[in-house]
């Protein structure tokens, strides 16, 4: 491996005019971070205390290994939707360390409408279970939600049912779940500590039924409370549908604390790891580095020389399909497989990263996939040269690989090249974007002028010439829903990604990743490396 | 692994590893040497002798300071440059078909390698196009806004003098 040699000039115009640019778009992740986290209604905080109860994020810290880091996922989902009513999608997800075990953790947040579960609470679940299950990450709940949010019900009501089969897959796969019951668990919601392995209930608050008080009186006549009816001392003495019950939050996140350290420690797959070591250049420089405009091109090694350990990389194939960088390089301490665009996707460097991928699938190296992509090369030439069918050989390769993939929307991540570089369709194991990314079947420019001549054709076949006024009219709004469609916020708050990331928090999320990534055994299937 | 390291005159450097230490072939005579990080420096014991050293890495120019001055080292691995042969044509040409939508230089301008020279767009992209080498722009044959093939040249180098390059 040999120190990538930078060439970016740090006094030049145009990467003082890229910093500005990319630290305001920082600026503008941390603020609304601090929205969906942070900010609460004076009442809603004061109704929480009413109830006896602490913060999702107080509740967080509880659990958590104090000083140890949390991967927190999509923490801007929903932040555009449902008018703001459910910032986070009112649940927490993530990964981190507890009781010396990384841990997928799934907490509901009470603090506005309930906790109720919205669609995208419920998508944001099963992500994380998902991604529990992909990677063999236990499971620790902290559950506290009014449950479904009825005026949506047709939205998740099928969708929501995957929750409770994945944590029945969960278990059968072997991987433990504990529950720690916060609030109220009513109906479907009642199953999501009862399938956990093990469950502790808070005495007062924790309930599980599968109808409360009034539904009951309604259905049948019977009056009951809810204590009565499937509160924890019920629960833990006489059903035995929950394990432990305790007086309060505080006991019962100490308790689920204790649970983790009684389970199995995962054996960690096999992977070449060394010692740690920083970059040796400034991550802080990404921040000049990507461009103020999603059109101009840069150089993806010199992102790779602020991400990786030493700077050091060996790359593959240099000379031959350039627009794509491929390599081998340590991100703490774990080695991966980088794919980076440096351009649109010729068949030479289709070819390249398959025969790369299927290197690092015989060798167990993870793939790191960092976008910068507009697509694979258009024309006739191409076309007789085979540019469809060599791409189609670098999705067949890359989906069927078995080692882990993670993805990093670095710029632009647009038509069929953001499928070639795992996308989210093709199941990375966790997909990351910066927030001057934009990703999209094609550019907004390309966009306004196949949709306005769609629209413009249309109009003439009803023998109506346009106005100019008219047809700019048409390009403004295609032009808006295509900027506004593409745009990073938008995705993350519909959950196409797992997160938003600050770019100089980079090699950090990568490597918590890539760690998480090996707590699932690297299968690794036989066969020749093909020089497609 | 042999090195060429230039100082006043070329030497054959040649490293073997022994252990957690290191022994240094300078020209045939071997030196035992041992390296530890401190701080931003290196704590450098040879054949007994210990002295804090700062280096810095410029491709193959590496900057030292010890022994109270600084040296400027040229440092030749033939692997690597094996590896860097074939570059340095006498044009830049395009990479894809596309537009050019900016020139920076003209016939005459002396350009440095990896100097942008122009920008191209194709395919929803600014590419930048940048020197192959060092040398003297002979012609440009496009304007900003005309349209090219893949391979067309955009910025043509005066014929490089082999002997110079051999030298440079």
């Amino acid at each position: 491996m040999r120190r990538i040699v930078s060439q970016v000039d740090t006094s030049s115009e145009a990467y003082r005019t890229n910093r500005e640019h990319n630290l305001g778009l920082a600026k503008q992740l941390r603020d609304a971070l601090y929205v969906a986290r942070e900010q609460r209604p004076q009442r809603a905080l004061d109704r929480l205390a009413e109830q006896g109860k602490l913060t999702v994020r107080a509740r967080l810290r509880l659990l958590l290994d104090p000083g140890t880091p949390f991967l927190e996922l999509s923490p801007l989902a929903a932040s555009q939707a449902y008018d703001g009513d459910a910032p986070q999608a009112l649940v927490v997800t993530g990964i981190g360390v507890v009781n010396g075990r990384e841990v997928m953790v799934i907490a509901g947040d009470s603090s506005l409408k309930g906790g109720s579960w919205y669609p995208l609470s419920v998508r944001k679940t099963i992500r994380a279970l998902d991604i529990a299950r992909e990677n063999r990450l236990p499971v620790v709940h902290l559950i506290d939600s009014g449950g479904a949010f009825l005026p949506l019900q047709d939205e998740l009501y099928a969708l929501g049912g995957h929750t409770f089969h994945n944590q029945c897959l969960l278990s059968g796969a072997g991987i433990p779940q504990v529950a720690v019951v916060l609030g109220h668990c009513t109906a479907g919601g009642a199953y999501l500590p009862t399938l956990c392995d093990q469950s502790i209930m808070v005495r007062g608050t924790g309930h599980v039924f599968l109808a409360g008080p009034p539904l009951v009186k309604s259905a049948t006549g019977e009056d009951v409370t809810a204590d009565e009816l499937g509160g924890a001392d019920m629960h833990t003495s006489v059903s035995g549908t929950a394990d432990y019950a305790v007086d309060t939050e505080e006991e019962g996140i100490a308790l689920a604390r204790d649970v983790v350290g009684t389970w199995a420690r995962s054996d960690k797959a096999r992977a070449d790891i060394r010692t740690p070591e920083e970059p040796f250049y400034d991550p802080d420089e990404l921040y000049g580095i990507v461009p103020d405009d999603i059109k101009k091109q840069f150089d993806m090694r010199e992102v790779i020389a602020r991400v990786v350990d030493g700077s050091m990389f060996h790359e593959f194939k240099p000379d031959y399909g350039d627009t794509l960088v491929t390599g081998w390089a340590y991100v703490w301490g774990i080695k991966v497989g980088i794919l980076g665009n440096n351009g649109v996707l010729f068949s030479e460097a289709a070819n390249k990263a398959s025969q790369f991928m299927q290197l690092c699938d015989r060798d167990g190296v993870p793939l790191v996939f960092l976008h910068n992509v507009t697509g694979f090369m258009v024309g006739k030439s191409y076309e007789r040269r085979g540019i469809t069918k060599d791409g189609a050989k670098m999705l067949m390769v890359q989906a069927n690989v078995t080692v882990p993939k993670i993805s990093l929307l670095v710029h632009a991540s647009q038509g069929a090249g953001n499928y070639a570089m795992a996308g989210r369709a093709w199941g990375p194991r966790f997909l990351f974007a910066w927030p001057n990314s934009r990703s999209a079947t094609m550019g907004a420019e390309q966009a306004v002028k196949t949709l306005s001549q769609v629209r413009v054709a249309s109009l003439k076949r009803q023998g109506r010439e346009p106005s100019p006024g008219e047809l700019e009219t048409i390009q403004d709004e295609v032009g808006e829903y295509f900027e506004r469609t593409s745009s990073p916020f938008y995705l993350t708050s519909e959950i196409r990604d797992d997160g938003l990331i600050d770019p100089t928090d980079t090699r950090n999320t990568l490597g918590m990743a890539l760690s998480a990534s090996l707590n699932a055994p690297i299968v690794r299937t036989p066969g020749g490396v093909l020089r497609i | 692994m042999t090195l060429q390291i230039s100082l006043v005159e070329p030497r054959d450097v040649r490293l073997t590893r022994s252990g957690d230490d290191a022994i240094v072939w300078v020209d045939g005579v071997a030196l035992a040497v041992r390296s530890r990080p401190d701080g931003g420096a290196t704590e450098l014991t040879v054949d007994g002798r210990r002295e804090r050293v700062w280096v810095v890495t410029d491709r193959d120019t590496v900057f030292v300071h010890a022994f109270g001055r600084a040296w400027t080292l040229q440092v030749s691995n033939p692997v690597e440059a094996s590896l860097r042969e074939g570059v340095g044509a006498d044009a830049a040409t395009a990479p894809m078909p596309g537009v050019l939508v900016a020139l920076s230089v003209d016939a005459g301008d002396v350009v440095d390698d990896g100097q942008i020279l122009a920008v191209i767009e194709s395919m929803k992209m600014q590419t930048e196009i940048k020197a192959p080498r060092a040398g003297v722009v002979e012609r440009v044959p496009l304007a900003v806004g005309d349209s090219f093939g893949q391979g067309a040249p955009i910025v043509v180098l005066e014929p490089e003098d082999p002997e110079e390059g051999e030298d440079a």
